[in-house]
């Protein structure tokens, strides 16, 4: 069964085309050679999804397989989900418009929290229970992985598969597992049960959780005896054979990022202890710059497109940019290069000459914090000089609107390091008096697997009033202050640090109409409120509660390859504003061992 | 430089019909690249690709008979650029003819004055086309940006017949156009599901670019 979209209501729609596939360099296959059908759900509008990486490498890696089919479907936009339920159109798929419930795997990625009511949203839209309990032997096999997958918890009642690591390392084995379980006529529980053993899978069902009369955990034990104790991540080791697609997809309307992308390396050498990714991608693997240069020329040859964006983590940490940069511009002369984390403290005019262009003349930098102190606790290892050392250089460079980016709500913040904050923004412009400094405020979410994991996270009103402050002090003719919501990141707080029970909560907002939590417009906190107090959730619990380090947390059965002890440390070393090195100048012995400098520095 | 022009004729089908003439404009400018085609850019300090299209097709309406104007910087086999782009284009937009243009003639979208569509209705509107036709005034409201207002659309049918549930009509395009879909409000106000095609885009004598 296909589902069809009559004329009347795709002009009826905000931009049909979000809904149709057939974009430059998808794939079709003849579905009577196929056996294995995975939809791949991006819980984002298709603009959003269309520009992720991740979705790219796994749409191409999973259709390299001659038997297995992997096809797209995003959130659907408000006016399209209207239609669809009054019309009883189910979620399908964009290349062969097959309604979700239909395939074998649904798979989700987790880029960010606030769209976890996106994704039980798109399987009510698909007629799939949410709860894993309640589906059947026939209902797809959902899995979800990518960014946020390091605390599975908040979604264990709902996902089948939590897939964590790189999805080139063991995607084709638990496939193949499943192929072969089918050949057999096995039960889905029998496949579930199989892939127990292999590394980076963990399939909630197999393990139960007690918790202690405070609320916190109490236990955490398998009831499955093929189920492992813990469970490591997988990654790539040689990411220089590691598949790579020769294309990327090319919408047909604009995306929020239309170009090429180019990925460095995988993890990072900083430690800023703020950021989950650069404990959890551990360790540091980089590409060699000529298998770049051949892998970047044939995606702008496969895609014709006009930029190409060098990401990473820290692209200006790739110690071959340069070359990298002169090589590829020799080539393709026109293209505009996109750099979209490169840190204040290592660019170069070169650099920043190379990735001017017109149509963007503005460049972000992320100081964090405003003191040095406050940068020193987070490990952000710049100093103000180097940032005006940056700025200057950007203005050398014609570049007049420059963007500072901040976090507040940092663990142990004053006003003073609130007030550096608009100090350090007046400081920049009178570098350039008539740049435009835009200040972008953000509020900082503890995540697992950082040594914040055990802080408290600031309550949306002490948020607020930062927020405020900022307002009056940094707002001036020539300097912009941008604030992110802080009720959004009072309930991001609470499911990146959820257990099991968030879950409940998550499917409760959905059905009081939560969707599109991470845009603006649409976020509705009342909503959720209603929905802690209806499954008898305190956010408060997992938002503002410092954790004792002996605590056991939701996530302790994820293994990362950093340790726990390291992460202590990093805690104490914060708490007296010691500065960790980056792990090029020296290793912290973080315990991923796996690793190009573990103990050789 | 020596330049070669040549003037495409294409087809815009199927879910191709939803995607806006902007962005119909850039997936040309993309394949155009893709094939390789030897593109002429433009002088100047943002160099664009030589492409013009006749006329912008209203979303949703299929096309069989559309065309495009492109400038190579030498001389390519007709076949090797209908080849070149029909190996790039997604399902639904198809080269389907190409000629070189003469050098003195004038670009496609200077010379258009009028399209030709059919369009498929569910019921018999023949009376209702016999009296469109003897009537000399034909007031319809006509909704902009800056309001509504009474506009006499009879000059601006240059022709209409009717037969088997499909009506063909040559209607005027450019500064004083008429799209089909006004026509058919007044024809049938409140219709649903008509099919819309853009067969021809026409110049002077009401002959196909």
């Amino acid at each position: 069964m296909t589902i069809s979209l009559s004329d009347e209501l795709l002009l009826s729609v905000e931009k049909p085309s979000r809904y149709l596939g057939g974009e430059l360099n998808t794939v079709i296959k003849d579905l009577n050679t196929v056996k294995t059908r995975f939809l791949f759900c991006y819980p984002d509008v298709y603009e959003v999804g269309m520009s992720n990486i991740g979705l790219n490498i796994l749409y191409y890696f999973l259709n390299r397989r001659e038997q297995t089919y992997c096809e797209r479907a995003f959130a659907p936009w408000l006016d399209m989900e209207d239609c669809m339920r009054q019309q009883g159109i189910p979620l399908f798929s964009l290349e062969t418009k097959t309604p979700g419930a239909d395939f074998h795997f649904i798979g989700f990625t987790l880029q960010y929290e606030m769209c976890y009511t996106n994704i039980i949203n798109m399987l009510d839209l698909a007629g799939i229970a949410p709860l894993s309990k309640e589906r059947k032997e026939n209902d797809p096999i959902l899995i979800a992985g990518g960014p946020c997958v390091y605390n599975p918890e908040p979604l264990a009642d709902i996902i089948d598969i939590f897939y964590i690591g790189d999805g080139e390392a063991v995607l084709d084995s638990l496939l193949d597992v499943y192929e072969e379980n089918k050949r057999n006529q096995g039960t889905k529980n029998q496949f579930l049960e199989k892939i127990l053993h292999i590394d980076g899978i963990y399939v909630p069902r197999f393990y139960d959780v007690t918790y202690n009369i405070d609320g916190t955990l109490a236990g955490f034990a398998k009831n499955n005896a093929n189920a492992k104790n813990k469970i490591s991540k997988v990654i790539v080791r040689d990411i220089d054979n590691m598949f790579v697609p020769k294309t990327q997809m090319v919408p047909l309307i604009e995306t929020a990022h239309y170009r090429a992308t180019l990925e460095l390396f995988r993890g990072c050498i900083r430690g800023c202890r703020f950021c989950q990714a650069g404990y959890t991608h551990r360790p540091v693997r980089e590409k060699s710059p000529d298998n770049l240069l051949a892998q970047g020329e044939q995606i702008l040859t496969n895609t014709g497109h006009e930029e190409i964006s060098l990401s990473s983590l820290s692209t200006g940490d790739y110690i071959p940019l340069p070359y990298l940069i002169e090589n590829l511009l020799k080539n393709f002369p026109t293209t505009n290069l996109s750099l979209p984390s490169l840190r204040i403290d290592n660019i170069t005019a070169e650099i920043i000459s190379n990735t001017q262009n017109i149509r963007r003349s503005s460049i972000t930098f992320a100081p964090e914090a405003g003191s040095q102190r406050l940068r020193d606790i987070i490990n952000k290892d710049i100093t103000e000089e180097e940032i005006f050392n940056g700025a200057r250089l950007a203005f050398e460079n014609g570049h007049s609107k420059l963007k500072l980016y901040f976090m507040i709500g940092l663990p142990s913040e004053e006003q003073e390091d609130i007030s550096a904050i608009a100090k350090l923004a007046k400081d920049v412009l009178a570098i350039k008096p008539k740049a435009l400094i835009v200040v972008s405020s953000s509020c900082f979410v503890p995540k697992a697997f950082t040594p914040f994991q055990w802080e408290a996270q600031n309550t949306h009103q002490q948020l607020m009033d930062k927020q405020e402050y900022l307002k009056q002090n940094v707002a001036k003719k020539k300097i912009n202050h941008k604030y992110h919501d802080a009720k959004m990141a009072v309930i991001e707080g609470v499911i990146s640090r959820g257990d099991r029970r968030v879950g409940a909560a998550i499917i409760a907002a959905q059905k009081l109409g939560a969707k599109f939590d991470g845009w603006t417009d649409y976020f509705d906190y009342e909503i959720w409120q209603k929905a802690f107090a209806e499954v008898g959730i305190d956010p408060g619990f997992y938002a503002h509660r410092t954790r004792l380090t002996n605590e056991i947390l939701p996530w302790d059965h994820i293994d990362i390859g950093v340790t726990k002890d390291f992460l202590i440390k990093e805690l104490e070393k914060s708490k007296k504003g010691i500065v960790t090195k980056n792990c090029r100048e020296n290793c912290a012995f973080c315990g991923v061992k796996d690793c190009d400098v573990y103990g050789k520095v | 430089m020596y330049m070669e022009r040549y003037r495409l004729k294409f087809e815009k089908l199927g879910n191709m019909r939803f995607i806006g003439h902007l962005d119909t404009v850039a997936l040309f400018q993309r394949c155009l690249k893709l094939a390789q085609l030897p593109i002429s850019y433009s002088k100047g300090y943002h160099p664009r690709q030589e492409v013009a299209f006749a006329l912008p097709l209203g979303l949703g309406i299929a096309g069989t008979g559309e065309f495009v104007d492109i400038q190579l910087d030498r001389e390519i086999l007709q076949s090797d650029i209908i080849d070149g782009l029909n190996a790039h284009f997604p399902i639904g937009i198809k080269i389907i003819g190409a000629r070189q243009l003469e050098p003195n003639e004038r670009i496609a979208p200077r010379i258009v004055i009028a399209a030709e569509y059919e369009i498929i209705v569910h019921k018999n509107i023949e009376p209702q086309i016999y009296e469109l036709l003897n009537n000399e005034e034909v007031i319809v409201i006509k909704k902009s940006k800056s309001g509504e207002k009474p506009v006499n659309i009879r000059p601006l049918i240059f022709e209409a017949t009717y037969e088997n549930n499909k009506l063909r009509t040559v209607l005027a395009t450019g500064e004083r156009n008429l799209k089909p879909q006004l026509l058919m409000e007044y024809l049938m106000p409140g219709a649903e599901n008509i099919y819309y095609t853009r067969t021809d885009i026409l110049k002077e004598g009401l002959k196909s670019l």
